[in-house]
């Protein structure tokens, strides 16, 4: 019994520690000397554990079928890696780091704190209530990672017309991700999928804070990380184990990569990195495909507009090569493995027809307006914000850099796509929107978060930098 | 100035984690499953388990009637079919046959490799 728990138990921390080690030697290898990364523990070991997670994700999902499915092949496979990887480099860098972020009103980070225990509150209040997570976990990515896990070669299975209602179509990062925890305890447990969502929902926050924090001031920092924990809708989906809290993690920390790879002229190495969360992020949903290509188009727009060409060309370069791996699974898996999705169903006709129905573009903003004053998911924050900006100011140098207008015209990319996904929607539109709007705006919501206070004025003028 | 509005921003958003955290559970698909199979729970046997693994398909579909399992499994939500159960028993007791409007148990053979 005891023996058998240790064995899970060690299963478990591997599966965690090597994904961890790999993240860690990734970033110190990647990211410059000098960058905030390095000083920033937490930041740290998130971006060093989201890192690694998905790269473990990617390598799970194309081993498995193999024989040695079930067979530990993923610790031989993450060793393989980190072999690799020390051999390149096996040490963080060096470097004067820049000044501590400085200090905000202490009770500012009181009132963090706080908000962030009663988050975690909430999320284990739902976790116990709903411990399979709720009706996209169960139906869809704790399902697909059953197939992973109990199918091996036949998981395939998955695609079989009956069970089309499950989105076969969907990436496997979150699953594949299920399915090794699973493999590395040799059995199925509730504790995986649960401890992967917690991961997810908390590195947001940290990556958010631990970025504003060293960019701007401690100030800033707490008041963007109690935006991101105070509406309901985001713990809410984190406990519910969906993939739009990992989307929306890999999309912010493709953000924080980007903005301090691009601080430094030409932009460094750790613009790979910032592609390989955004691949990841491909590898999580559909949505993520979006963001990559989002990405790269606001990022062109804005040098090409400045006619800084060779910029862009190398830019788009190191960005690209970090996101191949999890575009091109991706991009293999749904053309060459999965079934057609359900958007892959409208023809031309009914493109058009629904792209002329004026009706369904007021259907469709009026409920983009609405989910800002929607008090029970997001808690008026939104709204507040708006008056919060409103009556501190913006600080228009930092939003007219390239970076900032990068950010600014991605996000603006990503809701317009958003917006044309649901006017064209296969579904019954007021169902589509009713059920998805929120958790695709929440996809945006820590990106936003991040934008928004780096670009306004600080709450402690003094100090802000 | 500033400094007053980042407090009534934190505030705010103080009051909306609360909020969170005072958020009752609504009805959800496990009650509407709980009353939609109440008839299929009470057929079950007592020990819940339902659990089956074959790699035999079905003679009329071909499908497999372990993925049948699963989508039982997850159609009637984990907590109707196994509420304090993790992992899931195993043994073989019914099969549970079609997602949503066919519902029906099945009598199964227990799986001799179980």
């Amino acid at each position: 019994m005891a023996a058998g728990f240790l064995r899970v138990a060690a299963g478990l921390l591997l599966s965690g520690l090597i994904p961890f080690w790999i993240g860690s030697f990734l970033l110190a290898w990647l990211c410059p000397p000098g960058s905030f990364l390095l000083r920033r523990r937490w930041v740290k070991v998130f971006l060093a554990l989201g890192l690694g997670l998905g790269l473990s994700s990617l390598l799970f999902f194309l081993w498995f079928p193999s024989s040695f499915f079930r067979a530990g092949f993923f610790v031989e496979i993450s060793v393989y890696v980190l072999l690799f990887l020390a051999a390149r480099r096996f040490r963080f860098e060096a470097g004067s780091y820049p000044d501590r972020p400085a200090a905000g009103p202490a009770v500012l980070g009181i009132f963090f704190f706080g908000v962030a225990a009663v988050a975690a509150s909430s999320f284990f209040r739902f976790m116990r209530y709903w411990p399979h997570g709720t009706w996209d976990a169960w139906s869809i990515w704790n399902l697909h990672a059953r197939f992973l896990f109990r199918g091996g070669p036949h998981w395939t299975d998955l695609f079989a017309p009956p069970l089309g209602w499950a989105h076969p179509d969907y990436p496997y990062l979150l699953p594949a991700l299920v399915a090794r925890g699973w493999s590395a305890a040799s059995r199925e447990i509730l504790a995986v999928p649960q401890v992967i969502a917690a991961f997810f929902t908390a590195g947001a926050a940290a990556v958010l804070v631990g970025s504003v924090s060293s960019w701007r001031d401690r100030s800033q920092g707490w008041l963007a990380g109690l935006a991101l924990l105070a509406p309901s809708i985001f713990v809410m989906n984190g406990s519910f184990q969906y993939a739009d809290i990992p989307l929306g993690f890999f999309v912010l920390c493709c953000w924080v990569l980007a903005l301090d790879a691009w601080k430094r002229a030409p932009a460094g190495r750790a613009l790979v990195l910032a592609g390989a969360m955004a691949g990841f992020a491909a590898w999580t949903k559909n949505e993520g495909l979006c963001f990559c290509l989002v990405f790269m188009v606001a990022r062109f727009c804005v040098l090409a507009g400045r006619k800084e060409w060779a910029r862009c060309g190398r830019e788009m370069v190191l960005f690209l090569a970090g996101a191949l791996p999890g575009l091109l699974l991706t991009v293999a898996f749904k053309m060459r493995v999965a079934p057609p999705g359900d958007y892959a169903a409208l023809n031309g006709p009914v493109l058009m027809e629904r792209l002329t129905d004026l009706s369904r573009y007021r259907i469709t903003a009026a409920a983009f307006a609405r989910q800002a004053v929607r008090f029970d998911l997001w808690g008026g924050i939104p709204a507040a914000l708006l008056l919060y900006g409103f009556v501190v100011g913006a600080e228009r140098r930092r939003l007219n850099t390239p970076e900032g207008m990068t950010l600014v015209l991605a996000q603006l990319f990503m809701l317009t796509a958003y917006f044309f996904a649901f006017v064209v929607s296969p579904y019954r539109l007021a169902w589509h929107l009713e059920t998805s709007l929120g958790r695709l705006l929440l996809q945006l919501w820590p990106s936003v978060l991040l934008g928004f206070f780096l670009c306004v004025r600080s709450a402690d003028e003094r100090k802000g930098r | 100035m500033r400094r007053a509005a980042a407090l009534v921003l934190a505030l705010w958003c103080g009051i909306a984690a609360v909020r969170t955290l005072q958020t009752p559970f609504e009805p959800d698909y496990t009650e509407m499953m709980d009353a939609r199979y109440a008839p299929l729970r009470r057929a079950l046997p007592p020990d819940g388990g339902v659990a089956y693994r074959s790699d035999a398909p079905d003679p009329k579909t071909g499908f497999q009637w372990k993925w049948r399992y699963g989508m039982a499994q997850y159609a009637l939500s984990p907590r109707v079919l196994y509420p304090d159960v993790d992992p899931v028993p195993s043994g073989v007791r019914v099969l549970v046959s079609d997602f949503e409007d066919h519902l029906e148990i099945i009598p199964w053979q227990p799986d001799s490799s179980e």
